[in-house]
């Protein structure tokens, strides 16, 4: 099965705890984070995912989970689809980000 | 207080929550944060703000290498102002780290002492015996193996992967390396050749008439031993102890691994495992270069860091 990504965008008021938050919803969805970037400016957290997903794992899913998720910790969670957006070619396309 | 966090490992679901759950468990909170994958491994790097901690600094240090442990990832857990600090020299044991067998119980393997070295070398591990007694303890039984047949153990021995990768990559970015073993030279050499290391110390064992003659050459090296010859060589070339980082696996290795700027301990003892700032679970030396910071995620997070600090 063909591997689907999924970018996220997470934003709130920081604390301990948000990025197991977020990430353990991501995993329970069957995500696996590829890259990651966080930081706190002024007390407040902003984090971006990219997450592949394989198999099973679906966009619905993750959507689901992640606005749940984000329903608790009091983030506010987009959840994008970088290729159906025209952001990234099929299957990955450019990944010279990594590393 | 803030320190930085860096992990890696194999890329799989559940690495970025398995660590950071354990440091909000805590109360540490990741001030930034930047994972990407760097050499096929999945690496982390996390500053994280301690001031709100629960606990003593060390239980936060302890708890991640065991959550790290079950993870099967690295981790290294070092002050902020030691993370920023450029390594200049790297010094790596031989035996159970750089090679993937313990040199000596092979040669006790065609000896016919196997059991007996094997007890020997377990308690000299566990910091029981003092690695010169067990090293003279442990030749002794080698009397009478011939030379021909010791040559044959060390072209078997293998390295573990990402040795080599990590040698070059070291070389390329212009750092010292040293190998450091209280094991033989008859090995330590061929290896120490083989991977391009700069320089190589290990104990000689005495040959006559083509045969062990159960002694060691001179002065057994022993740990102050390393951590001499170490500084020597750091010295030679401008470099401090706090410029070093050393890779090992035993009570052997703990002296150097507490004295240099980095000790990581590779696939560790119980000693080492507790006193060393980093922690690599996986026989994978690619994994030490993620922790050593080769790359340019580490130069990223440190260049971001920086301009944080100012």
């Amino acid at each position: 099965m063909a591997r689907s990504y999924a970018l996220i965008v997470a934003c709130g008021r920081d604390r301990p705890g948000l990025i197991a938050g977020v990430a353990s919803a991501v995993a329970e969805a069957g995500g696996n984070i590829e890259d990651l970037d966080e930081v706190v400016m002024k007390g407040l957290f902003v984090m971006s995912l990219l997450v592949s997903l394989e198999g099973s794992a679906s966009l619905e899913e993750l959507r689901r989970k992640l606005a749940e998720r984000g329903g608790e910790l009091g983030l506010k969670v987009e959840v994008h689809d970088p290729v159906a957006e025209g952001w990234m070619d099929e299957g990955g396309g450019d990944r010279s980000g990594a590393g | 207080m803030r320190v930085v966090v860096t992990v890696a490992g194999l890329d799989r679901p559940g690495i970025v929550a398995g660590v950071t759950s354990t440091l909000a468990s805590l109360n540490a909170n990741i001030v930034k944060a930047r994972a990407s994958s760097l050499l096929n491994l999945f690496v982390m790097v996390m500053l994280v703000d301690t001031s709100q901690l629960k606990v003593p600094l060390k239980v936060l240090e302890d708890a991640l290498k065991e959550r790290c442990n079950e993870l099967g990832v690295a981790v290294s857990m070092e002050a902020e102002a030691d993370f920023v600090k450029e390594r200049r020299l790297v010094a790596f044991d031989a035996d159970g780290t750089l090679i993937d067998a313990e040199v000596i119980d092979e040669l006790a393997k065609e000896a016919g002492v196997e059991e007996e070295v094997r007890e020997i070398t377990r308690r000299a591990m566990e910091g029981e015996l003092s690695f010169e007694e067990s090293l003279r303890r442990r030749v002794r039984l080698l009397k009478g193996l011939p030379l021909e047949r010791v040559l044959r153990v060390a072209s078997r021995v293998r390295v573990v992967p990402g040795a080599r990768e990590i040698l070059e990559e070291l070389k390329k970015a212009g750092f010292i390396t040293v190998l450091i073993t209280g094991g033989f030279d008859v090995v330590a050499r061929e290896v120490g050749r083989q991977l391009g290391f700069d320089y190589v110390f290990a104990n000689r064992l005495v040959v006559k008439d083509g045969v062990l003659t159960g002694e060691v050459e001179g002065e057994v090296m022993g740990p102050e031993d390393k951590l001499r010859l170490l500084k020597e060589v750091a010295e030679r070339h401008g470099i401090s102890l706090e410029e070093c980082a050393a890779i090992g696996d035993g009570a052997n290795d703990l002296l150097i691994i507490r004295n240099v700027g980095l000790g990581i301990g590779f696939n560790p003892k119980r000693v080492v495992r507790e006193q060393a700032k980093a922690v690599v679970n996986i026989k994978d030396m690619r994994a030490v270069l993620a922790i050593l910071g080769v790359g340019r995620l580490k130069e990223d997070v440190k260049a971001r860091v920086e301009s944080w600090r100012k």
